[in-house]
């Protein structure tokens, strides 16, 4: 009879026997090698179509991508219109319009015109409903999602009575909405481009002694214009308005030192719904509390998108290391660790992770490992050796701590192995 | 281990270089494991092409528990399965037998004879397929008891048993051949 050994061994030469003559030809090689290659390209095309709730939470959860979006709204809510103060002119046909009419509709470019980005006003009473064009609002996002996308569109509903913002975002098939507050960037400066203009006008207006000048004739998009050189208190605005009708069509003024903003597309008193001001969240988007918070308040770790850091293990701390020195370090382990270093580099490892579109859990890993050290970190013994040393040199220790009541140490080496070292034998 | 890590890493991070690395490096274990588990080498080859794929697509979201030479021969063995189900493979006949997977025979290094391993595989063949699977996993791919009942998502100890019985079964066929083609072995030295 034999034995359970013997059987095994006679399996064992089986499968060794077997293997050797088990071979792939060049051809199979080529028709698996072209198959898995080419089903990896197509899987990556439709995963970016798929992914794009999970997309989402990675663009609008980061701390950074928050500060950034919420930089930019704010910037675009309160743009050119709140940095003023308010005088009277005889080309009252003018500026009638622009001082009395309830709904406009206009565009703005800040910066020089098709280069600069362009917002587009649509205003009823104390409401705007603001978009933007000719620029990039995927900027605002992770470098990995912004590869994956083709376009985001935002609008901001201002409601400027209120001090309140209804910010709809489109980001691919996801609709976010979300209500910010504006109090913030000083209600009682909260005002309209339109508003900004009629500012200017009335205190010319107003001023026997203000700058008026004629600026002649010119033609502006097929329209012969008139134009008009006012000098308010505190700016100056170049108005030209079509001839024949004596309505505003463009209107010039200078943002800052050097930026110039030109209003365009102008109309007045048009017609308009007032659902497009409504402050309502409309149909098939929904309302996220915590998309953005402009002064940034919101909580950085929602339950969602908490990660997993429980039972950090030596593994993690190795691959925390191998991670900091081969995606962060290009091969070289960093000059010092420890949690504050780690804090300085987790963004510089966040768009690398992101420009390189790894997955999320290179991400958790990083910090896993830095929370296995902490517990060394505060209160234990450990040290640090990696300055200079390059991953994989396999005879130098980076990195050894004390296991509690144990006599010896584990040591990390330059190749990631971990050894139990004695006291006498670690780097001094 | 390590090198594995960093190949699919390299490969996530888009090196196809590195994905070729692994399929070369796996490639002839994995065939030898798929052909060993189906006695069809057109089946088994099939199931290296959908391992390999899969695990291209998947790559991104692979968490290794274990070794990837584990995780790729789990993988081929519930491909094999697969197949096996929808093609309802049967055991293969002892003439069959030491016919298939032979493509490619170098006698040089061939530890046991054409007869002898055909015997072996007559006797695997009438092991049932899920005995049989855990014994090729464990002698053939290495892998531990604990990682096969992981990957099956079954007991430890019904992997234990599988493999025991699968043993017995075996022993009972080959009852006494070892020991005559030990002195077929001795004789021929």
């Amino acid at each position: 009879m034999e034995n359970s050994e013997n059987i095994e061994r006679l399996i064992k030469a089986f499968c060794t026997d077997k293997n050797s003559s088990a071979r792939t030809t060049e051809q199979l090689d080529e028709k698996i090698l072209n198959a898995a290659l080419s089903a990896r390209e197509e899987y990556k095309r439709t995963q970016s179509a798929q992914t794009q709730p999970k997309i989402w939470r990675i663009a609008m959860h980061s701390k950074l991508t928050k500060l950034a979006a919420a930089a930019l709204i704010a910037l675009a809510a309160i743009i050119g219109i709140n940095q003023f103060a308010g005088g009277s002119v005889t080309f009252a046909q003018v500026i009638e319009p622009i001082l009395n009419a309830r709904t406009v509709i206009l565009d703005y470019v800040i910066g020089e015109e098709g280069e600069g980005p362009e917002i587009h006003d649509i205003v009823i009473g104390s409401r705007i409903r603001r978009t933007m064009s000719n620029i990039d609002m995927t900027m605002i996002l992770d470098p990995r999602v912004r590869s994956t996308l083709s376009n985001m569109d935002m609008t901001m509903i201002l409601d400027l009575e209120d001090a309140r913002m209804l910010t709809l975002v489109s980001l691919g098939v996801t609709k976010i909405a979300s209500y910010n507050d504006i109090q913030g960037t000083g209600q009682e400066s909260l005002l309209s481009v339109l508003d900004f203009v009629r500012n200017v006008v009335s205190e010319v207006k107003d001023n026997p002694d203000a700058d008026i000048q004629d600026l002649g004739e010119k033609e502006i998009n097929g329209q012969k214009a008139v134009g008009f050189y006012v000098k308010g208190l505190s700016r100056e605005l170049t108005i030209w308005a079509n001839k024949k009708t004596s309505l505003p069509i463009r209107i010039e003024f200078a943002e800052g030192k050097t930026s110039t903003v030109v209003i365009k597309n102008i109309e007045f008193d048009v017609p308009l719904e007032e659902s497009l001001v409504s402050m309502e969240v409309p149909a098939g988007y929904t309302l996220k509390d915590t998309f953005l918070h402009i002064e940034d308040t919101a909580p950085d770790n929602l339950p969602e998108e908490q990660l997993d850091l429980s039972n950090a293990t030596e593994e993690d701390l190795v691959e925390s290391l191998r991670i900091w020195a081969e995606i962060i370090l290009d091969g070289a382990f960093p000059d010092a660790i420890g949690t504050d270093h780690f804090m300085k580099q987790a963004y510089v490892l966040g768009y690398k992770l992101a420009s390189l579109g790894l997955p999320d859990s290179e991400m958790e890993q990083f910090p896993k490992g830095m929370i296995f050290l902490q517990e060394f970190e505060f209160g234990g013994k450990w040290g640090y050796a990696g300055k200079g040393v390059k991953l994989g040199d396999a005879d130098k220790i980076i990195l050894w701590y004390q296991p509690q009541g144990s006599n010896t140490y584990r040591a990390i080496y330059g190749d990631l192995r971990v050894a139990e070292v004695a006291e006498e034998d670690l780097p001094k | 281990m390590l090198e594995d890590k960093m190949l699919l890493w390299k490969f996530r991070h888009g090196s196809n270089d590195a994905f070729r690395h692994i399929y070369d490096k796996y490639k002839n274990d994995l065939l030898g494991l798929a052909i060993a588990l189906s006695h069809d080498r057109t089946a088994a080859e099939d199931a290296l092409q959908d391992v390999f794929v899969s695990f291209a697509q998947r790559a991104d979201k692979l968490h290794l528990k274990t070794s990837l030479k584990s995780y790729l021969s789990t993988c081929i063995a519930n491909k094999v399965r697969d197949i096996k189900r929808k093609k309802s493979i049967q055991t293969v006949e002892l003439d069959q037998a030491g016919q298939i997977s032979t493509d490619g025979d170098q006698p040089d290094t061939l530890v046991m004879s054409a007869e002898q391993s055909a015997q072996i595989e007559y006797a695997m063949a009438q092991l049932p397929y899920d005995q049989r699977e855990v014994i090729f996993l464990h002698l053939h791919s290495g892998m531990k008891f604990r990682e096969i009942a992981e990957s099956q998502n079954v007991l430890l100890n019904t992997v234990l048993s599988k493999y025991r019985y699968g043993l017995e079964q075996l022993r009972s066929q080959l009852n006494g051949k070892v020991e005559s083609w030990k002195t077929q072995r001795i004789s021929k030295d």
